[in-house]
């Protein structure tokens, strides 16, 4: 098939000729928020784009609502990768829209205090407030981007809303990515009503309206370059069947050539590539927002499966707080959690007897969840096996342990303020509690290898900005140091943790990259400190 | 029989001796077992049909956890649908998953012989193997915890994603309540599966 630059389509793996050979000006990998965000600003200027994706196209008309289907079409290693601890679930999107089409919707601005810290600890440039909000206003106003109104709030948001304010825990509510919201509660499982406005339904339809070509199930290999210019991307065709490379491939010749493949990818894309001895940080300040949960059951129907995942949002103890330079409280995100059955089911500790007296009441069970802003100097790193396989190491360091504790801590204290009967931690251990006295029970908590059933949707670092190619792998102009044409455009470029869900910040960033790869299309392209 | 617990190390480590702790099952084995859980199990082997993933023992061994995890009392073939669902999974995710959840298994089948229960797991009855199982789920030994957490955790995620086991648990089911779109991965899983179709792995189940 002769694929044109003007199909109003994405195009599979059937539509792919072997041995294929296709010009253009920018080739993206990855169609995330960051890739399909920068797809879209590109193609604004007039660029001509091709975006590669190795997951599959996954419209609404091939969802199905169930959690195990969907983490098989949408979901990277169907949902089942875990870091090194063996226990940490790490969820990334692996589809046309990437994470963006399973994730909450959470669309929050980067917080100033982590502005402030990304410009004072590592020397950001080019990505202040001022840089930003342009890019901020466009987003919120095409994804539709605004606070949760109250008939969003389901029985458990009101809930933890209430509970908030009786503990005088500053809230919020959670600004969503929604249009026309049928409240189904299948966020995680793609909207199968395009409300969620998620790179698939917006940023992508655009790009290739404005003549995009987006490849999906095409997989970016060998990037084969000439003296710190990469000329072409190899792909491998992949068989949407099989799950595995088709053994066909293709070649795309490019002028510009940017990295977009998500925080878990980006970096272990360009380690595939041998660049590790050139970028001693490749894969390293690894972020994840680890995230604990807390289980809870209720006299009453909670039925947290239906309406948004999380409306109200507790930021009180966003940031860290310390008492004489010691470690207090605080450095996690409160919000109520949402899990359809099976998902409930895997993070309810656990089995047999104990298990099915809280399964059987699931319409009763609520909760709350804790993301985690990432330890500075303990962050993790990713890394590249003898095998070829991805790692996601993360140390849980000493300091990392304590935040994770005192975030249980709080939340059990919180599902005891919203009026639970009962508390089960998400961990091995399965500690239950019935009554806010029995905090005790705390003390012994194992916190690391499966003693808490942790998620990391909120990947960040390992491609990490700066100045210096010692520490850093871009440059803030997103240019990989020491090349002329490679840049990244996702989350792996953050200093450290984004602190709040990432998505909106990803986006804008992107807006940023995109004016500086239209610089390097016009010659207009200054070598940053580490350039060979 | 082990008095205290083993030193930490890594769960891959650990498992890779599983090998070694199987010779010993298995010499151990054919000194003991039970005539009535082991003609169970073949009978449930027979069942499993077509299999890409897993191996027969390592089969067996997923459904006897499967019987332990989920005390909802369910019939023989929704266990079996479960572990075809698992196989299913596991022969579409990165070889590292389904080789780490594999080992797993190989490792909880023989661990009982480390605490000296002379059965391999898949062969204790179901009181006594539930009864060696739970107090595991929290134990000091991160091998052991791991094993058991993961094998949990993809068992419950597959069991409460059937359709059939909704009603017990008062879920109404997709919010659309359209009906199942199979991906291509899945219809290929089917047709692979037919009977009639070959295992793709034949390894005999240690006897």
């Amino acid at each position: 098939m002769n694929i044109e630059t003007k199909k109003e389509r994405v195009y599979e793996a059937a539509d792919y000729q072997d041995g294929a050979s296709y010009d253009t000006q920018v080739c993206i990998i990855g169609s995330g928020c960051g890739g399909a965000t920068l797809a879209k600003r590109l193609t604004d200027f007039g660029v001509n784009v091709i975006v590669l994706e190795q997951g599959s196209y996954v419209p609404a008309s091939k969802m199905d609502q169930r959690e195990l289907n969907m983490m098989g079409k949408l979901y990277g290693e169907r949902g089942m990768g875990t870091a090194s601890d063996e226990s940490t679930q790490v969820l990334h999107g692996n589809n046309v829209g990437g994470a963006s089409v399973h994730y909450w919707a959470d669309s929050y601005r980067t917080p100033q205090d982590k502005l402030d810290s990304w410009q004072r600890d590592y020397g950001l440039k080019g990505h202040d407030v001022s840089d930003l909000n342009p890019a901020f206003d466009e987003i919120e106003k095409s994804l539709n981007i605004h606070q949760a109104p109250d008939h969003l709030f389901n029985t458990l948001n009101k809930k933890v809303r209430s509970a908030s304010q009786s503990l005088s825990w500053h809230g919020h509510r959670v600004p969503q990515a929604r249009k026309h919201c049928a409240s189904s509660g299948h966020c995680m499982q793609g909207c199968l009503y395009d409300a969620k406005q998620s790179q698939m339904v917006t940023h992508i339809p655009t790009a290739i309206e404005q003549g995009a070509r987006v490849f999906a199930n095409a997989r970016a290999g060998k990037l084969v370059s000439q003296g710190g210019t990469v000329k072409q991307v190899r792909v491998d065709i992949m068989d949407p069947v099989s799950n595995r490379a088709a053994g066909r491939t293709m070649t795309i010749n490019a002028q510009v050539v940017v990295v977009a493949a998500g925080g878990f990818n980006s970096s272990y894309y360009l380690l595939q590539q041998g660049m590790k001895r050139q970028l001693p940080a490749l894969g390293k300040y690894f972020s994840m927002n680890p995230s604990t949960m807390v289980h809870s059951m209720f006299e009453e129907d909670i039925i947290q499966w239906r309406n948004i995942p999380a409306a109200w949002g507790i930021d009180e103890y966003r940031q860290r707080r310390y008492q004489q330079g010691q470690y207090s409280e605080g450095g996690y995100l409160l919000m109520p959690s949402q899990l359809q059955p099976a998902l409930l089911a895997g993070t309810l500790p656990g089995m047999g007897q104990q298990h099915q007296e809280w399964m059987q009441d699931a319409p009763k069970i609520g909760g709350t969840i804790a993301w985690m802003d990432d330890i500075e100097d303990e962050l993790g790193e990713i890394r590249l096996k003898s095998n070829g396989a991805r790692e996601v190491y993360y140390p849980y360091g000493e300091k990392t342990q304590k935040v994770l504790k005192d975030s249980v801590i709080k939340q059990v204290t919180l599902n005891f303020e919203m009026g639970a009967k009962k508390v089960l931690v998400a961990g091995a251990q399965a500690i239950e509690l019935t009554s806010i006295n029995q905090m005790k029970k705390l003390d012994d908590l194992q916190l690391t290898s499966a003693g808490l059933f942790l998620a990391a949707p909120h990947p960040g670092g390992g491609c990490r900005m700066g100045s210096d190619a010692k520490n850093s792998v871009v440059g803030f102009d997103h240019r990989v140091h020491g090349w002329n044409n490679l840049f990244v455009a996702d989350s792996s470029v953050f200093p450290s943790s984004s602190s709040l869900d990432p998505s909106l910040t990803i986006m804008a960033f992107s807006y940023i990259a995109a004016d500086r790869i239209m610089e390097s299309l016009n010659g207009v392209h200054k070598k940053s400190a580490g350039d060979r | 029989m082990i008095q205290q617990p083993l030193p930490r190390r890594r769960f891959l480590k650990l498992f890779a001796t599983a090998g070694a702790v199987a010779t010993a099952a298995s010499l151990a084995f054919k000194m003991g077992g039970t005539s009535d859980s082991e003609q169970l199990h073949i009978t449930h082997s027979e069942q499993f049909g077509s299999l890409l993933a897993f191996n027969e023992a390592q089969a067996n061994t997923l459904y006897a956890l499967a019987q332990t995890f989920v005390s909802n009392p369910i019939n023989t073939s929704q266990f079996i649908a479960l572990v075809k669902r698992l196989d299913e999974e596991m022969h579409f995710v990165p070889q590292d998953i389904s080789d780490n959840f594999k080992l797993a298994l190989d490792f909880l089948e023989y661990l009982p012989m480390a605490y000296g229960q002379f059965s391999r797991l898949s062969r204790m009855p179901i009181q006594a193997r539930t009864a060696f199982i739970v107090p595991l789920q929290g134990s000091s030994i991160e091998a052991v915890r791991l094993a058991v957490s993961g094998c949990r955790m993809l068992v419950f995620i597959c069991y409460y994603s059937q359709d059939a086991s909704w009603d017990s648990i008062g879920y109404d089911g997709p919010h659309s309540k359209i009906p199942e779109k199979l991906s291509p991965q899945r219809l290929h899983y089917q047709a692979l599966t037919q009977p009639g179709m070959p295992s793709t792995n034949t390894r005999q189940v240690m006897k």
